[in-house]
Parts: structure tokens; sequence; C-alpha cells
């Protein structure tokens, strides 16, 4: 039986085009499951049918460790995924330059204020970001605004942000297109 | 102003930072033993003439280590004009002093000790016999050399000790997610000291090593050919034996540096494969945006279409949905024609429905006051059962037992509107909950 208030809840985040990732991040800094998404997998039926009728494609029924929704028909990746994806590969960079990749997975880690303002201050990330369109403000506040908001980061009560399900699946990804590719 | 050596010395290494900064220079620097002479002149200054150390500021000048030779300073003819060369013993002490700044032993220092074992040995080989001078002189030769080995491989093993431990702390700062760590650098190290430094000292000092070249010996084989060579002087073999297992028992301990580093390898090795795909992932784009530059493309911003960012697939056309369905017009604002262009369009889409008198189909159901009086007296001494399914049905049923013959529907209606008035909402629930009330006269309607 579904529960109204995370039915509710996962309405609410899917349509103002959140993931619901399989963990979140609770008060003592570790990951732990996140009731949403396990409330839709209780009734996957239900929700998927649901979206689908809505004229909705459900992702993340296949097995993914995160769902959100998508219209179907557009060839092209949208305005949001294109800032999502570079900075994501922006935070990527960053922290591959100075630190191992666990500093964004692992719970001791994080993504620091100190960070953010490093990130804030690059030159070539500030051009990347200006191609994109990500704001007039800072890259910090894209991040908040795009990463954090949209469930691709999930920030520790210390404020560190750590990638989600759905960023670490983003990392695994680009590991696995270019491992194998030489430039 | 010459003076006495030892006393320099021991001033040398009161000072012993600003030459191992020298040494450092050195280490560097190809360890051409060269340091521009400007770099002395700035230590010496900041370090030693400021001092009340009158002796030091004496001593320690650069004419005074020159000509103490100490340095060797090059001439203005010289190519290496401006620089100072340092005596290799000032290395070598420096070295000895600070084992981090040792250097390891390369296949090429291993070759070389290689080469002058076989070259004694041949030498050894070919002269007349153990009692000829020649023979002393080469023997004295091996032994000098024998043991100048020994101490080398043992600092070696020392050397890349400290090596492997400090690939350790490095490797140590990845768990330290606030602290720097380049995997990409320290994999970088790591390949270099296994090339470089950790096989060849594996391979000279192990026993079972082949050389391949005509001719050629391994540094076991050339000692295992001396031992052969003194069968008939069992005093000297046993002694040239004890060095060379003392020389090819370090050989474990290389191995167990070996096995240290191998065991961080393979983790670096993993961060620097990630590393790598991020540093072609972000080139990749960089490529895009290299393309928006100075007008080599006709777009200013990156756009949608990309390959680059097409080919991902963790998420797609992700989208703020709601905004889809806000207003279009912001009816906050402050009243303008707008407001009314909207509100008699809105009119005109209104279809306008006249209302429209119908004739009654049915007559309005009637019942006497009389038939209803009836009907309430009925209700009020009749005995209700405890249990009714269908409140409607049994009413009817009562009713036409009641009236027999005189029953019509309507009387259904009065019977109906009487029981809900006499029997009190707190003594019937529908089914399935059960409430009781202080006289149990309960009603159970479905």
């Amino acid at each position: 039986m579904f529960d109204k208030r995370k039915s509710t809840e996962i309405y609410h985040q899917l349509m103002n085009g959140k993931v619901i990732n399989k963990h979140k991040i609770v008060n003592d800094s570790t990951r732990a499951e996140n009731g949403l998404y396990n409330e839709i997998i209780e009734n996957l039926d239900d929700y998927s049918k649901q979206n689908i009728m809505a004229g909705y494609e459900f992702v993340g029924s296949e097995g993914l460790p995160y769902f959100y929704i998508r219209e179907t028909g557009s060839e092209y990746i949208s305005d949001l995924d294109k800032k999502v994806y570079i900075l994501l590969l922006i935070i990527f960079r960053y922290v591959s330059q100075r630190y191992s990749m666990d500093k964004l997975t692992h719970e001791a880690g994080g993504l620091s204020a100190f960070d953010l303002e490093e990130i804030d201050n690059d030159e070539s990330f500030k051009e990347l970001a200006h191609k994109a369109q990500i704001g007039t403000a800072s890259i910090s506040k894209g991040i908040e605004t795009n990463l954090v908001n949209k469930n691709f980061m999930l920030a520790k009560p210390t404020g560190e942000l750590l990638l989600s399900d759905a960023g670490e699946a983003f990392v695994d990804e680009v590991k696995s297109i270019y491992s194998s590719i030489d430039l | 102003m010459k003076i006495q050596k030892a006393s320099l010395l021991i001033k040398i290494l009161e000072y012993k930072d600003v030459f191992f900064t020298l040494l450092d220079y050195v280490n560097d620097n190809d360890n051409s033993n060269d340091v521009p002479e400007i770099i002395y002149l700035q230590l010496y200054n900041k370090y030693i003439a400021k001092n009340d150390d009158a002796e030091a500021s004496q001593w320690l000048t650069l004419e005074s280590l020159t000509e103490n030779d100490i340095f060797v300073h090059n001439d203005k003819n010289d190519k290496n004009a401006g620089t100072i060369t340092l005596q290799a013993f000032l290395i070598e002490t420096l070295r000895f002093i600070d084992i981090e700044r040792a250097n390891e032993l390369s296949s090429t220092d291993f070759e070389k000790i290689r080469e002058q074992f076989q070259s004694v040995w041949e030498s050894i080989n070919s002269c007349s016999g153990i009692d000829s001078d020649l023979y002393h002189d080469l023997m004295a030769n091996f032994n000098e050399l024998l043991t100048t080995t020994l101490s080398k491989v043992k600092r070696n093993v020392e050397v890349l000790t400290v090596q492997a431990d400090d690939i350790a702390s490095k490797f140590d700062l990845r768990h330290d997610h606030s602290s720097s760590y380049n995997a990409n650098d320290l994999y970088q190290k790591l390949s270099s000291l296994f090339e470089k430094y950790v096989y060849p000292s594996l391979e000279f000092t192990n026993p079972k090593m082949e050389m391949s070249g005509y001719g050629k010996l391994t540094f076991v084989q050339v000692i295992d050919e001396f031992i052969q060579y003194h069968a008939i002087s069992p005093k000297i073999a046993s002694q040239i034996g004890y060095k060379k297992t003392a020389v090819t028992s370090f050989y474990k301990d290389i191995k167990r540096v070996l096995e240290k580093l191998e065991r961080y390898y393979r983790f670096v090795e993993i961060d620097r494969a990630n590393y790598l795909s991020i540093e072609k992932a972000f080139n990749h784009l960089g490529q895009e945006v290299e393309r928006l530059r100075h007008g080599k493309s006709k777009n200013k911003y990156l756009t949608n279409d990309l390959e680059v960012l097409n080919q991902y697939h963790t998420f797609k056309n992700l989208a703020f949905h709601k905004a889809k369905f806000t207003k279009k017009l912001a009816w906050k604002a402050p009243l303008s024609t707008i407001h009314f262009k909207q509100w008699f369009e809105d009119l005109k889409d209104t279809e306008i429905v006249e209302e429209v008198e119908h004739d009654s189909v049915f007559n309005v159901p009637c019942i006497s006051l009389q038939r209803e009086k009836e009907i309430i007296e009925w209700c009020m001494a009749h005995d209700w059962d405890r249990n009714v399914d269908d409140i409607h049905q049994y009413i009817q049923t009562e009713l036409k037992k009641a009236f027999s013959n005189q029953y019509i529907l309507t009387d259904l209606l009065a019977g109906l509107e009487s029981f809900f008035v006499i029997v009190d909402s707190k003594f019937y629930i529908r089914s399935p909950k059960k409430i009781k009330s202080p006289k149990e006269n309960i009603i159970w309607i479905t």
C-alpha cells in the first residue's frame, strides 16, 4: 500500500526535475536508505504506471540506484542535463588533480567550502561554466542550484558535499568511456 | 687562509642545513656536483654571515672553502663560469649523514660494479699464479671492491626502504581528504623507483640471475668463479664466500621493499587510471570550448547537440516539469488593459447556457398526514431487529407486513424518515464497527 505523504513528496521531487536516490545522508554524515526510493520500489508498478499515464518515461525501474522522470521524444540532452554534466566534470577534474576520487564518495570526505572557493577562482572552470550558461553567479552557486538541489550531490550536516548514487553513476560512466579512448 | 681540514669539516657540519640545500640542488640537477655560486652566496649571507659566529663567517666564505679544497671554483674562462663544484667526499659525507638525501643505486651503477668485478676476475684468471705480485695487487683490489660493494648495497637497501616509507606516507594522504594527493605523480615516482632502482638491485643480488650477452657474468657468478679459483686455499675461498653471502642476503630485504611498493602500486594504478579518464573527459570537453574561442564557431555557447555531452546516458532530458503548468499571466501585476482583454477573450470562449424550464416528469409523491401518523406510531411500537443488513429492504418488508394490501411506495419514505428520527444515531453504526449503547440497543446497518 502506498504512503500518501511519501507519494506526494515523490511527485514534487520528480516534477521538479530531481532524482530520487537509493541512499541519503543522515545526521551522523553516513549514508542510509532513502525512504522515498524504498516507497517507489515497494509500489513500483503503481508509480511506473502513474508516470507513464501522465506522459513521462519513468527511468530507474530497470535496476538503477536512482529514479527520475523525463518526457520522451527529445533527441538531445536538455539544458539541465548540460549544466549538471558540466558541473560534475568540473568537480571531477578539480578533485582528481588534487585528491583521490574517494573524496567525493567516502563519508569522511566531501567537497568543502575551501574546495568550492578554489573552483570559483579557477579561470578554466569559469570559462567552461560561462560557455555552458550556468549563470552569472559563481560556479558554487551553480553547484548548489543544479547539483545539490537536484540530488546529484548530497550535503553532509557539516556542509561538505558528497556524490549521490546518480552522481556516482556518472563518475563510473565517464571512467568506462574514457578508459579505452585515446584523445 | 689555510684551515685545518678536521676543524673545517666540523664547522661545515654545524651548518649542515646550508650544505644540504646545495646537495638538494645537486640531486635535482643530474648529480653533476655543480651549483651556481649565487645560491651559496645567498645561503651564506642569510644563515652564516648574520650569526655571531665569527669563526664560521670567516672560514665558510666562498674564497675560504675554495682555498681549502671543499669547493672547486670555476674561473671566468671556464664554460661553467659562475658555478662551484662540490668535492665528491663532501657530497658523500652529506648523503651519509642524511639517508633521505642519499641516492639509490641505478642499473648503471650496478653495471659499473659488475664490470669492475668481471675485469678483476679476468685479470686474475689470466695472471701466472697466486704467488705472483700481480695476483696480490689484483686480490687487494678485489677485496677493496667487495667491501665497497657490500657497503653500497647495504646503503642502497636503506635508501630504498626510506623511499618506500616516503611513498607510503604520500599514499596515506589519499585517506586524508583535505591533504593534497596526486595519483599521477605518485604513480610516476613508483614506476621510476621500480624500473630504475628496485629491479636492478634485485637483479644484482639475485643468485639465480643470468646475464644476456656472450661471456658476461653476473656479480654472483664472478664471485663463484673466485671461490672456485681458490678451491685449493679454503681459507680465502670461505672469506670470499662470507662476503658474497653478506651481499646476496640483501636480496630478501629488497624483495620486502618490492612487495611493500607493489601493494601501493596496485591502488595507485587504479587511482591513476581514474585520473587519466577524467583528464581525457575534461580535455575532450575543453576541445569544444576551444572551438568557441575567437570566433572559430558560429555559436557563442556550448549547445545541447554536442556529441561530447550526448554520449552520456546516466540521465537524459531532465527538466523542471512543473514550469510547464505555471500561469502564463501575472495577475498580481497592476491592472491594465491586458487583464481586460484576457477577461473578454475568456468571456467570448465561455458557452452561455440559457435556463430552460422543464415540465416535471413525475408528480411529487404525496402522503397524507393520517398515513404518516400511522407509520410513526408503527415505528414507535415496532420491535426492531438488532442486526439489519439492508435498512431499506427491512422497513419495506415490515411495512408490507403491517399494512398488507394498503402499502404503497411512499410509505417506505415515511418509514425511513420516522426510523431515523426515533432511533438515536448514537445507537447505530454502519458495520463492521460496533458501538455499545448503555442499554445494549444496537442496530447494525450496512
